[in-house]
């Protein structure tokens, strides 16, 4: 390979990428850009969702327990109804969210241990919210009766203290502890980032293909290893200096914790990009226009690692065939070392199967790619000539200049 | 002389034709989207169970053995560790235990304090304490939910000699309305089912007009004797032919193979798509018209996906989002397509129920039509 060569190519590619705005802004806000989108979407937590009354009590408990759901930041009370039924059009409309019974006789304890509940309808249509606010109506409720009943049992004499839980728990959690999801997700998710320089690359060498300039490259003295590579570079580039502002920003706007070596993680960031590009490569190499390229890139770079890297859903509960199957894939590894070094602050060395593989991948990826490249360019031209004879029977044709003038 | 509706069918032929001219696009298009769904169908729908528990059983007694038969018996949580002291424990939970997936670690450790036994069945309230590994937050809350509820219950069993049926009736009664199970893929299904629609219809729209500017031909698209308003929608039938047989297809794998209930009224559905294709479709030429090359307007169209990823309710309700957010929601066409999906689906709605949606899409479209014929036509003269 030679390094000349290389770094001329990489200059024009850097060239490319600088003046086109779109490719520009691909790969330097697209990443920054798509972290807070998807930041926002993931992390949301339901604020004043709407509940619904029906009181049936009137009295002085029930107005305790509406103002205790009011007073919630989860909740607000959005309207009353006079019956169960009425509540039906606009849970349909999802102008409310949850509604809250309560019962005639609530509040009103006697000593045979009747106990006057109420009767919380939840919108299941959305789980996650659903049970965000199930879960705080139904605390508010339960605290709210007991707290009526402790009252009760003082003022017929008796010791409040057995209402209480039989068994104390106590909770402590280890690296995130307020369990905020962004926490979890963001080093994951700076990984789905770096694959925008990546479909960027796909794109750059499949729009080469298709204007025909990817055949004089290649006709150039210049060899392949060094074409891809130069082509390869300033996307490598652009990626790490994407890795910094990501790392910064998680550290400012959403006060990731960072317990790790940040050289190990910079170490196995430069990886996971290398193996990135070696599969846009890959793919580049094997489809030759910019909109198939475009599928594809979103097929191998969005779907696997989004919902089978573990990042959102955990690994270990997938089949032990896909666990296999996503070995293959760079975002697996990416995830479980990228989430170790940010949250635990594990060294690389205990999870040294992971780097490795990662590191195989990153070179690897490249290798098959140019293997596959050079071949490519010899053995398909004279079928490629004999598909466009075919193709130009049909009326509406499109042909790479290059193509139809050869 | 053709009339325009001759000359939009024309024009839409011709789009057809170039669609089947390429053999890889729409093939791809189809299977992958059709293949994602099932992804994230079967990715959702997998319950989160066999968390790893570790224990620190400091107490050794009846009482604390059966805590923690109790704790292994749910679906949730399996004992993996019975560890020494806290310590060692906690460090426990940074470590390895699966070579394939190293980060599923200890989620939850248990630590039962000497004395619990005694101090349970004498009556007293006895301490434990949970230790969660907030590196994994969506385990861990689960773990957290199902061994909260564990503990008191076995705590009640203990004490009070009681099962859960006998207390039942003193805690807060609740019933769950149309997703019953809070099953997760009843939502993320139209959602996803949705978002592929609106991707792959764009995408192919936004292509319309950039292809022939690539190519050169739209000068010969505009000398041509056709009004603005028919090349429009000439450009924009034929992807929602296709984007509406994808739909169907969708509708079906839905409610056939995952399970998804179709509540409602059918023909509505069908009807309320067509309106919502064609606000999109508008979009999509729009987009078209404004990018110079294809690959800018595929760039823009992902841009786009990605902004109205967070007003149209695809992830988390539109109702629990700041209110700016709402309103400015109320521009976008797959918000309404999406209540009114996810509404006739699961909540049985009616067009009682949903006209406002309907009118809003009625609307919405005919804006961005009207707007995209008027810049075509400017662009002309």
């Amino acid at each position: 390979m030679n390094l000349r060569h290389m770094f001329a190519l990489a200059r024009k590619e850097f060239y490319h990428i600088v003046r086109d705005p779109g490719t520009f802004l691909l790969v330097t806000v697209g990443p920054v850009f798509l972290m807070i989108v998807f930041t926002y979407m993931l992390t949301s937590e339901v604020k004043n969702a709407p509940v619904g009354v029906i009181d049936h009590a009137h009295n002085d408990a029930s107005a305790e327990l509406i103002d205790r759901i009011e007073a919630d930041p989860v909740t607000r009370i959005a309207a009353y109804y006079e019956s169960v039924d009425a509540t039906d059009l606009d849970f349909q409309r999802g102008d409310i969210v949850a509604a809250v019974e309560i019962p005639e006789n609530y509040g009103q304890f006697s000593l045979l241990g009747d106990v006057p509940t109420v009767h919380m309808i939840v919108d299941g249509m959305e789980p996650t919210s659903a049970e965000q606010v199930l879960e705080t109506v139904y605390t508010i409720a339960d605290e709210h009766t007991r707290d009526l009943a402790g009252d009760a049992l003082s003022g017929f004499g008796l010791d409040s203290s057995l209402l209480d839980l039989p068994i104390n728990v106590e909770t402590e959690t280890l690296f995130n502890p307020d369990l905020r999801s962004i926490v979890d997700f963001y080093p994951g998710l700076m990984g789905m980032m770096l694959t925008l320089p990546a479909l960027a690359l796909a794109l750059s060498l499949a729009k080469e293909a298709e204007n025909g300039t990817l055949e004089q490259l290649v006709a150039s003295p210049v060899d392949k290893r060094a074409l891809l590579a130069g082509k390869m570079l300033p996307y490598l580039v652009f990626g790490m200096i994407d890795v910094v502002i990501l790392f910064i920003m998680g550290q400012v706007a959403y006060s990731v914790p960072f317990r790790g070596s940040l050289l190990e993680y910079m170490l196995v960031a430069l990886l996971f990009n290398m193996a990135n590009l070696g599969l846009a490569l890959l793919i580049a190499v094997f489809v030759r226009s910019q909109q198939v390229a475009i599928i594809v890139a979103f097929l191998v770079f969005f779907v696997p690692p989004f919902f089978l890297s573990g990042m959102f859903f955990p690994a270990d509960a997938m089949p032990f065939i896909v666990q296999l199957e996503m070995v293959e894939f760079p975002s697996m590894h990416y995830v479980s070392l990228a989430k170790a070094i940010f949250l635990q602050g594990t060294s690389i060395r205990d999870l040294l199967f992971n780097f490795v593989i990662l590191a195989i991948l990153g070179i690897e990826l490249f290798e098959i790619a140019a293997f596959i490249f050079r071949k490519k360019i010899i053995v398909t031209v004279p079928w490629r000539k004999w598909f466009n004879r075919d193709e130009k029977r049909q009326s509406l044709t499109q042909q790479p200049i290059a193509q139809s003038r050869g | 002389m053709k009339s325009t509706i001759n000359r939009t069918l024309d024009i839409a032929w011709k789009e057809l034709l170039h669609m089947r001219k390429d053999r890889v696009l729409l093939p791809f298009l189809v299977i992958g989207f059709l293949l994602e769904l099932t992804f994230v169908a079967w990715a959702t729908s997998q319950p989160i169970d066999n968390l790893n528990m570790a224990v620190v059983d400091l107490d050794q007694s009846e009482q604390s053995a059966a805590l923690v038969a109790a704790l292994d018996a749910t679906d949730t949580l399996t004992l993996r560790h019975e560890v020494a002291d806290e310590a060692t424990a906690i460090e426990a939970m940074d470590q390895v235990n699966t070579v394939l997936t190293p980060h599923a670690n200890t989620i939850l450790t248990l630590v039962i304090p000497a004395g619990f036994g005694d101090t349970l069945t004498s009556g007293g309230q006895p301490d434990v304490r949970i230790i969660l590994n907030g590196a994994e937050s969506v385990s861990a809350r689960e773990a957290r939910r199902v061994a909260e509820q564990t503990i008191l219950e076995q705590g009640m069993r203990v004490r009070f000699n009681m099962e859960p049926a006998d207390y039942e009736d003193q805690l807060p009664q609740v019933t769950v309305k149309y997703n019953e199970d809070l099953e997760r893929s009843w939502y993320t299904l139209p959602g996803e089912a949705a978002l592929i629609f609106y991707m792959v219809t764009m995408a192919l729209a936004a292509l319309a007009i950039s292809r022939e500017r690539e190519w050169g031909t739209y000068e010969q698209l505009r000398v041509m004797p056709f009004r603005s308003v028919e090349v429009i929608l000439g450009k924009a039938l034929s992807p929602m032919l296709v984007g509406y047989v994808l739909f169907l297809s969708v509708l079906a794998l839905m409610t056939l193979v995952f399970g998804v209930p179709l509540r409602g009224s059918l023909p509505l559905l069908l009807i309320v798509a067509v309106l919502y294709l064609l606000a999109e479709m508008g979009k999509g030429v729009l987009l078209s018209m404004m990018a110079r090359t294809q690959l800018q307007a595929v760039l823009l169209v992902f841009v786009l996906v990605m902004v109205d990823l967070i007003f149209s309710g695809y992830a988390v309700a539109v109702e629990t989002l700041p209110q700016l957010v709402q309103t400015i929601a109320n521009f976008i066409p797959i918000r309404h397509w999406l209540v009114i999906l996810r509404g006739v689906m699961l909540k049985n709605a009616g067009l009682d129920v949903l006209w406002p949606h309907i009118v809003a899409l009625i609307a919405i479209g005919a804006v961005i039509i009207i707007f995209t014929a008027w810049q075509y036509r400017r662009n002309a003269s």
